[in-house]
C-alpha cells in the first residue's frame, strides 16, 4: 500500500500525533507503513537514524506476527519493548500503518498504551480515506514530475 | 507505488536486492555504503548472525535529487538467500518498488539462481505484483572468478522473457558494477513512477 499524503493530511496527522504526545507524555512518536517507510514523525529523532528505525519497527512487528501465528493468534495488535531508560510501544493502525511511541522511565507505560490505542482508532479512519483515494493531485495541478538527473550516484 | 509526501516534497522508493544465498547482495550494499558521500546516506544496518550470513535483512537508506522539486529517498534492502527464510523474504518484499536480482555467475550456481528467481516471482505474485511489471535489473556478479557462465548462457536460463531485463556485469567484491547497478534500478523506478503519475494514475 502506498500512501500519498497532501498538505491537509499532514496537518491532520500532526494534530493527532501532538495530541497523543500531550496526553500520554511520551517523548516522540512516528508513523510508518508495514513495508518500513516513514509517513510522519513528531518529537525528537536523530535525522540519520529515522529511516532505519522505521525499517526495524516494521521488521519487528512482522517477526512478532510470525510468533503470533505460531501460537495460534492472527497477530499481536501491539508490542512493547522495555529498556533501562527508554521503552517503546508499537501499535497497528489498520492493516497498513504502525504507530511507534518512545517514552522514558518517568512516563507511565499504561497511559501511553491507552492513549496510543485511542490515537490509533482515530487515525484508522483517516488512513482508510487516504488509501481509498485513487489519485492525489500535487498542490499545483499543472505540476508534472520531471526527471532531473539520471546517474544519481557516482 | 512509492510513498509521496506533498507537504515535505518527498518521495520514498523501496528497492530490494534478491538472489540466492552468498551471491553478493550484502556486499553490494556494503560497497554502496562505502562509496556514496555522507550527505546522500543514512545509517546502515545488517541484521546478521555471527557467521556473517544475513538472517533478517540489510538496510541502507539513500537520498538524491532525482525529480525536480522533490527529495527522493531510496530505501535499500537485501533479503536472506537461504531457502528456509522465505517468510523474511516476503516481509522485505512488501511494498517494494524495484528489484535487483543478483545472480552468481559461477557455473555451479545456475540451478540456485533459477530457483531464487522462481521464488521471487512466486512471492511477488502472492502480494499482487508481477515480475513482468516490476522495475527489475539483473546483476551478473562474481565475474572475477574462474569457471563462470557466459552472459549469453545466463540470459538463456534467467533472462528469457519476452522483454529483456537490463543486465549489469559485476564483481561486487572489487566494487565493479555496483554503482552502475544502483543507478540502473534507480532510473527504472523513477521512470516507472513518473510515467504513472504523468498519465494521471
Ligand atoms: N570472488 C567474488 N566474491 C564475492 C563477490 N561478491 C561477493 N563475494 C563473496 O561472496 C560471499 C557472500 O557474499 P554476501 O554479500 O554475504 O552474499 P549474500 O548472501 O548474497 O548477502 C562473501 O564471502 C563475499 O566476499 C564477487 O564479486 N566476487
Ligand atoms: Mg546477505
Amino acid at each position: 500500500m502506498a500512501f500519498e499524503l497532501n498538505v491537509a493530511d499532514c496537518e491532520r496527522i500532526q494534530k493527532d500525533l501532538n495530541e497523543f504526545l500531550d496526553l500520554s507524555e511520551a517523548q516522540a512518536t512516528l508513523l510508518c507503513d508495514r513495508g518500513g517507510s516513514i509517513l510522519f514523525s513528531e518529537g525528537e529523532f536523530q535525522e540519520d537514524a529515522i529511516d532505519l528505525i522505521c525499517a526495524l519497527v516494521a521488521g519487528s512487528f512482522a517477526a512478532t506476527k510470525e510468533l503470533a501465528l505460531a501460537l495460534g493468534e492472527d497477530e499481536f495488535s501491539a508490542i512493547f519493548h522495555q529498556g533501562k531508560n527508554n521503552s517503546i510501544f508499537i501499535s497497528a493502525i489498520g492493516e497498513e500503518v504502525l504507530l511507534l511511541s518512545i517514552f522514558s522511565e518517568n512516563t507511565n507505560a499504561g497511559l501511553v498504551k491507552m492513549y496510543a490505542k485511542t490515537a490509533c482508532r482515530k487515525m484508522q479512519g483517516l488512513f482508510a480515506e487516504i488509501g481509498d483515494r485513487s489519485h492525489v493531485e500535487a498542490e499545483d495541478v499543472t505540476a508534472s514530475f520531471v526527471i532531473k538527473k539520471e546517474n544519481l550516484f557516482e | 507505488m512509492p510513498q509521496v509526501n506533498y507537504a515535505k516534497k518527498e518521495i520514498q522508493f523501496k528497492i530490494v536486492y534478491y538472489g540466492p544465498g552468498m551471491c553478493g547482495k550484502t556486499t553490494n550494499l556494503q560497497v554502496i555504503h562505502e562509496k556514496v558521500p555522507a550527505k546522500a546516506k543514512g545509517k546502515m544496518a545488517s541484521l546478521a548472525t555471527s557467521q556473517d550470513r544475513t538472517l533478517f535483512f540489510d538496510f541502507l537508506p539513500l537520498k538524491a535529487e532525482a525529480i525536480e522539486g522533490y527529495v527522493c529517498k531510496f530505501q535499500m534492502y537485501t533479503v536472506p538467500g537461504q531457502v528456509k527464510y522465505n517468510s523474511t523474504r516476503k516481509l522485505v518484499l512488501r511494498s517494494c518498488d524495484g528489484v535487483v536480482f543478483v545472480a552468481d555467475s559461477q557455473l555451479s550456481k545456475m540451478q540456485e539462481n533459477k530457483e531464487s528467481l522462481l521464488n521471487l516471482e512466486e512471492n511477488l505474485q502472492a502480494q499482487g505484483d508481477t515480475l513482468a511489471k516490476m522495475p527489475l535489473v539483473f546483476q551478473y556478479n562474481k565475474k572475477d572468478l574462474p569457471q563462470i557462465a557466459p552472459n549469453q548462457y545466463m540470459d538463456f536460463l534467467l533472462n528469457n522473457g519476452s522483454v529483456k531485463v537490463p543486465i549489469i556485469e559485476a564483481s561486487a567484491i572489487k566494487g565493479d558494477g555496483v554503482l552502475d547497478t544502483l543507478n540502473a534500478i534507480a532510473k527504472l523506478v523513477i521512470q516507472d513512477f513518473v510515467a504513472k503519475k504523468n498519465q494521471g494514475n
